[in-house]
This record gives structure tokens, C-alpha cells and sequence, in this order.
């Protein structure tokens, strides 16, 4: 019977938390364009897939070239090196293997670690036979090689850089796919020397660097299409590790993944296309070296530059958008807070008010209690005509103990009742009541003055059980009065009052004790209640969004004004909060 | 002898009986004197107003306070008792249907001397009130007070 000032939130009411939660979402889908880390490592694995497929393809595209003889298919540029027999075998085994890890079935787990295995055997028994010299005759083992592209080696034997590389990416495959973290960083530490190694080869390829230094002999004599299958394939098992391993900032979440993952395609092919562009200027005669090298600087700048700018300018769009979000969290806590505070004082008070009504409850009912017990137990013991007049006072109490009660569940009615508000006329309504006073005290002569024609919007029982619980104590205190008058009208500003020129009160004892349940500021038997008359009238009042006040001196009467908020009493119920 | 004089400050008039016959009932040999507030507690004290007639000789030896009544809160008397010079020494004790722990410390806090709970059952509250009255009436001993200094 507390709440009802403070009224729970109805269904229909949205409440805060739920206004919280919206925001919050529609500013994480601002967000999700760059955080989506899930999307992302699909994404990733689709372009692992893709690489391990195209270095199978550039397998079958030697392999045809050596069971059909097709010069082009075995060097692609004529005059540079031969991709050799094992070399399309190999390559083809590690594109699938790559392939069947990006897929991401684990039953082919075995099949994997086998085609890994077998083509970092053919790369490990190939730089044996540079090591010692030697020839394990594994070299034209599927072909002979009749050197038509020229040869550089023993017949049929790949580069030793290519062996390299076969060996590392035959155990990095595998192990990018496998679950230990040691093997992800040693499929790293294994992938990154194999990437730079294609990378050169690819470049001196497509640079055509000639061979003519040790250094320069041995970095450019993969084939140019075995170079891409290896880049391709080391590029591949570092993305299918990029879960855990070295690059696995792309595969992250937020502007760091978006980040690299737009960078990175850019700054390998950027370069390339450059340089190579440089460089067939250079070699079509347009300009010298000493320009090639001012141009290659200009171009870095140019890059570098751009690249700059580009991720400046998405790093600040970021920034201002994660300040949004940053700023409407903040507000969003404020309100939090300012609600749960209003709440927590609107609890505070509630519970306040109900430990005072306990108190009172038990004080006032407690004494009923004890004259009733105490002049039992006097008419038990003394009978005859005493004990009739103790009885009569052990009914008494036993009727005060029943009117609290009655007056309590009205009070708590008050509280639980829904609201009908519609436009009720107040002067009726007052007269009205006051018809039915004087019918209950037909021995008293007051004379009663009702304002005419004023109406609020409000409840009309409710209103009813206010104007009466106010007359009533007009009445009441008014009964020493020689001439009694009770007044009923409304003030220029909009306020309602019951006036009476009864016994009045002391403002300095009453302060708000006036309003609250059971207090009384009265022992004067000539004046019987209970103190809940005005704590209901103040409880119909605050549920029309109105406000209560008494003014009144000892002996001068007492005048109580309330309004009846202007506001439709319903739309105050449906948003307790405000 | 008349014995002591115990003066109750009560406003409900059922009480106020009730109080009297279980003194009565418990055989306690003082007189017990009912006022309804604190105006009327001091006039007898001072024997003055409705009091004026009463023997001036004799001076309350112990003051039972309820603690609720409607005009005047039952510390107030307690209050108003301790800044008077003739009663300031005499024991207060509250009498009151409630045990809330801040309305015992306000209680001791006005200058009461002990706090004991009204009993429903009547018996009880009788003898309950029978050892408050030989405790502070014949065991304790109280300091001698005149009524004019």
C-alpha cells in the first residue's frame, strides 16, 4: 500500500534498461562493419582455399608441360628456367594439402600429413644430393629431362631454393592445420623464409635479373610459375595459421583486422607492379638506371605516402566514430545512474514510509489490545455490576481495533485500485457527502457553504472518499465550536480547500506529521480518530498528481488545500519515472 | 506510613486505569497519580492550576512516561522534567508498547532512567510494573528533593 506514489512501471511502459539496450545495439551495427572477427576468418579461409587450389593448378599446368612436352607450360618466359617433373608433382601435392587444410575437414587430416610428407621428402632428398653431390637418381624419376629450356643443373633436378621451400611448406602445411601452438609458430617460422624466397625468384623472374653472381644465380632459378605456386602456398598456410599464428591480427576483430586485411594485398602487389613498371620503362630505352632509382624513390614516397593518408583518414573516421559510441555510453550511464539514483530515493523512501507504518501498526493496535486484555481480566475477577462497565470498555477497544483495521484497507485499496478518470463535478460531489454527514450527526446544526460549479478531472470514488475523509475532520473538529461553519471551494490559483472554524492546530507541531498514518496532533476525546484520515486523503491526492497542505492555528480552524494536477491523472500513472 | 507517590503521564484515561489497578492488584503500597500530559505533570508538580490544592509536602518519587501521547511525545515530558530543577533527579521511567532500538536511545537520550515495554498480557504488565516500583521506590536510593528551593 506504499507504492502507489511511486507506482511500478505497467507492461506498456517502455523501461530504461530496455531504452539502453536499443542504443547500445543500433551503435554496435555503426561498429560491425570492421568488428565482425567470424566474418573475417571465413573470409580468410576462403582465400587460403583459393591458393591452395591455384598452386594444385600451376602442379597440373607443369605436369602437362612435361607429359605433353609443351615448352611453354614448363618455363612460361622463354629462356628462363624449366619448372621441373618432381617440381609440378610436389606442387600439385601441397596445393591439395593446403587446399584440404583451408577446408577445414579434419578427417583428411592423415591424407594432409601424407602429401606434406611426401613433398618435403622429394625437397629434403633433392638438397641431399646438392650437399653430398650425390644422385639418388630421383630426378628424372618421372621424366626425362632433355633440357630443351636449358639446363642449370643435373637434368631433371629442381633448384635448390625450390627443394628449400618444398621442404618447409611440406611441414608447415600440416602444422598450420594442426592444433598446437608450437607447431602454428614453427609453420610460421617455416612459411615466412619460403614466402621471401618465392618472392625473390618471382621478382628476379619477372625483372629478369640475369644470373650473373652467385647470389643472383641462386634466387631467380625457380621457374616463374613455380615462384607464384610457392608464394601462393606460403601465403596460404600463413592465413589457414592466421587463427593463431603470426598474422593473426587480420583475422582479428575491430580496426586493427580491417586494418591489415586492406593493407596487406596492396602492399605486396603495389610493388611489384611498380617496379616491374619502372623497370620496362628502363629496358624499353625511355630513360637510364640513374633514373629507374629516382623513380623507384618517387614511387615508394608516392606509396607510402598514399598509404598514409588512406589509413590516417580511416583511423580517424574510426576514432570519431568510436568517440561517438564512447560519448553515448557515457550518456546512457548518466541516465542509468540519475534513474537508479531517483529509484533508489523514491525504494529508500517507500521502505522509510512502510518501517513508520509497521511501527505505527503495531504501537497503535497494541494498545486496544491491552485495555482489552486488561479489563477482561478485571471483570473476571470482580464481576457483578463493575464488570459490565469493564466489558463496555473491552468493547469498545475491540470496535477502535476494527475501525483502524476498516480504515487500514481503505487505505490499501487506495493504493491497488485502478483509475477510471473522467470530468467529476466536485461541488455535487462535495454537497453531496456533506448531505450524508449531517444524516449520520443529526444532533449537530453546522452550516456548510459549497462553491458551485467546479469540477477536476479525477476518480470519482476516489475523489468521493477525499472530499469525505476532509469533511468528516471539518466536521469533527468543529464540534466545540458554538457557531460551526465548513467551507468548501477553490482559490484563484487553482486550489481545491475545506476550510472549518473548529479547533485548528499548531503549524510548529504538525509539520508534516499532519499527513502521515496514525498521527495524531489531538487527544481530546471530544475529537475521536485514528490518524489515517488525512494519509488517505494525501494518498488520493499524490495518485492525481496533485499536492496536499493544511494551514490552521490553535483555535483558529484549519484549512486544507489540494490540487488535482492539470496533467491527466493516467498519463502520470504510465510514466512513474518522470 | 502513606508511602511514595508514582505519577504516570498517559493520555488515554483506559490506560491510565489500567495502570493503577495492576499497582494495585500487585500490592505495591505508593500512590499512583494519573496526569494526561506534560502541562498537567509539571502544574502537579508544582501543585498549581488543577493541582493547587494538592499537599505541597509531597514530591513524585518516580515518573512513568508513556511514550506515545497524541499532544506531547513522551520525550518532550522527558526533556521537560530534566530541565526543571525539582524533577531533574527524579527516575523517568517510559513505559511503551514499542521496543524500536532509536525510540529506547532517543528515550535515554531525553534523560530516561530506564525504558520498559507495556505488556498485552495484563498480568504480566503487572508485574511487570511491580518490580519498576520496587526497584526505583525501595531498592535504589534516590537523592533528597525539596519542592521549593
Amino acid at each position: 500500500m506504499i507504492h502507489n506514489s511511486y507506482t511500478l512501471a505497467p507492461p506498456s511502459a517502455q523501461p530504461a534498461g530496455a531504452r539502453v539496450l536499443t542504443e547500445a545495439t543500433a551503435s554496435g551495427g555503426e561498429m560491425g562493419r570492421v568488428a565482425a572477427a567470424g566474418e573475417a576468418a571465413s573470409r580468410i579461409r576462403r582465400w587460403a582455399l583459393g591458393m591452395g587450389v591455384f598452386a594444385a593448378l600451376i602442379g597440373c599446368v607443369g605436369m602437362a608441360g612435361w607429359v605433353f612436352g609443351v615448352e611453354a607450360l614448363k618455363s612460361v618466359l622463354p629462356g628462363a628456367a624449366s619448372m621441373k617433373a618432381n617440381t609440378a608433382a610436389a606442387m600439385l601435392a601441397e596445393g591439395l594439402g593446403l587446399a584440404l587444410v583451408a577446408s577445414g575437414f579434419r578427417k583428411f587430416r592423415g591424407l594432409v600429413i601424407a602429401l606434406g610428407g611426401a613433398a618435403a621428402a622429394v625437397g629434403a632428398f633433392t638438397l641431399l644430393e646438392f650437399v653430398l653431390g650425390a644422385n639418388f637418381g630421383i630426378d628424372e624419376a618421372l621424366a626425362r629431362d632433355l633440357g630443351k629450356g636449358g639446363l642449370r643443373y643435373y637434368p631433371g633436378r629442381m633448384a635448390p631454393t625450390t627443394a628449400l621451400n618444398f621442404l618447409m611448406l611440406g611441414i608447415a602445411i600440416p602444422l598450420a592445420g594442426g592444433a598446437s601452438r608450437t607447431g602454428s609458430r614453427v609453420a610460421d617460422a617455416l612459411a615466412i623464409p619460403a614466402s621471401l624466397i618465392a618472392l625473390i625468384s618471382l621478382i628476379g623472374n619477372l625483372f629478369r635479373v640475369p644470373a650473373d653472381s652467385p647470389v643472383t644465380y641462386h634466387t631467380t632459378q625457380q621457374a616463374v610459375h613455380t615462384a607464384a605456386g610457392f608464394l601462393a602456398l606460403s601465403c596460404g598456410a600463413l592465413l589457414v595459421n592466421a587463427q593463431r599464428g603470426a598474422l593473426r591480427v587480420i583475422a582479428a576483430g575491430g580496426s586493427a583486422g580491417f586494418m591489415a586485411r586492406r593493407m596487406l594485398p596492396g602492399s605486396l602487389a603495389v610493388p611489384i607492379a611498380g617496379g616491374l613498371a619502372i623497370l620496362l620503362g628502363e629496358r624499353a630505352g625511355w630513360y637510364g638506371s640513374q633514373f629507374s632509382s629516382a623513380a623507384v624513390v618517387v614511387a615508394v614516397i608516392a606509396a607510402m605516402t598514399a598509404a598514409t593518408s588512406l589509413l590516417a583518414n580511416r583511423l580517424a573516421v574510426l576514432d570519431a566514430r568510436r568517440r561517438r559510441a564512447e560519448r553515448s555510453l557515457e550518456r546512457l550511464n548518466r541516465q542509468l545512474e540519475s534513474g537508479v539514483q531517483q529509484r533508489t530515493a523514491q525504494l529508500s523512501a517507500a521502505n522509510a514510509e512502510l518501517e513508520a507504518f509497521c511501527y505505527s501498526i503495531s504501537h497503535d493496535l497494541r494498545g486496544p489490545l491491552q485495555t482489552i486484555d486488561g479489563f477482561t481480566a478485571a471483570a473476571l475477577e470482580e464481576g457483578g455490576e463493575a464488570a459490565k462497565d469493564h466489558l463496555r470498555r473491552v468493547r469498545s477497544s475491540a470496535r477502535q481495533m476494527g475501525e483502524i483495521l476498516e480504515r487500514l484497507l481503505e487505505l490499501s485499496r487506495l493504493s491497488r485500485t485502478q483509475m477510471k478518470p473522467g470530468t467529476v463535478d466536485l461541488s455535487a460531489l462535495a454537497q453531496d457527502v456533506i448531505d450524508q454527514i449531517a444524516g449520520a450527526n443529526p444532533g449537530r446544526i453546522v452550516s456548510c457553504k459549497v462553491q458551485p460549479g467546479l469540477t477536476a478531472y479525477g476518480d470519482t470514488p476516489l475523489l468521493r472518499v477525499l472530499l469525505r475523509n476532509l469533511l468528516d475532520n471539518a466536521w469533527k473538529f468543529t464540534a466545540a465550536t458554538p457557531t460551526p461553519l465548513v467551507e468548501f471551494g477553490a482559490t484563484g490559483s487553482g486550489e481545491y480547500f475545506v476550510s472549518d472554524n473548529g479547533t485548528g492546530f499548531d503549524p510548529d507541531a504538525a509539520n508534516d506529521r499532519l499527513f502521515r498514518p496514525f498521527h495524531r496532533l489531538h487527544d481530546d476525546p471530544r475529537f475521536p480518530g485514528h490518524g489515517i484520515g488525512l494519509a488517505t486523503a494525501r494518498r488520493i491526492v499524490e495518485r492525481h498528481g496533485g499536492r496536499i497542505r493544511a494551514e490552521g492555528a490553535p483555535g483558529k480552524g484549519a484549512t486544507l488545500f489540494f490540487s488535482l494536477s492539470e496533467v491527466k491523472p493516467l498519463a502520470r500513472e504510465d510514466h512513474p519515472a518522470r | 506510613m502513606l508511602g511514595k507517590i508514582i505519577l504516570l503521564v498517559e493520555d488515554n484515561p483506559d490506560h491510565q486505569d489500567l495502570v493503577q489497578r495492576a499497582l494495585r492488584k500487585e500490592g505495591v503500597p505508593h500512590l499512583c497519580v494519573a496526569v494526561k500530559d506534560v502541562e498537567e505533570a509539571m502544574d502537579f508538580v508544582h501543585a498549581r492550576g488543577a493541582w493547587e490544592e494538592r499537599d505541597r509536602k509531597l514530591t513524585p518519587a518516580l515518573v512513568l512516561v508513556d511514550l506515545k501521547l497524541a499532544r506531547s511525545h513522551g520525550h518532550e515530558v522527558l526533556r521537560t522534567l530534566r530541565r526543571d530543577p525539582v524533577t531533574r533527579h527524579i527516575p523517568a521511567v517510559v513505559l511503551t508498547s514499542s521496543v524500536e532500538e532509536r525510540d529506547v536511545a532517543a528515550s535515554y537520550e531525553a534523560g530516561a532512567n530506564g525504558y520498559v515495554r507495556k505488556e498485552i498480557d495484563f498480568d504480566e504488565f503487572g508485574r511487570t510494573l511491580r518490580s519498576v516500583a520496587s526497584y526505583w521506590l525501595d531498592v535504589n536510593v534516590a537523592p533528597e528533593v525539596s519542592p521549593r528551593r
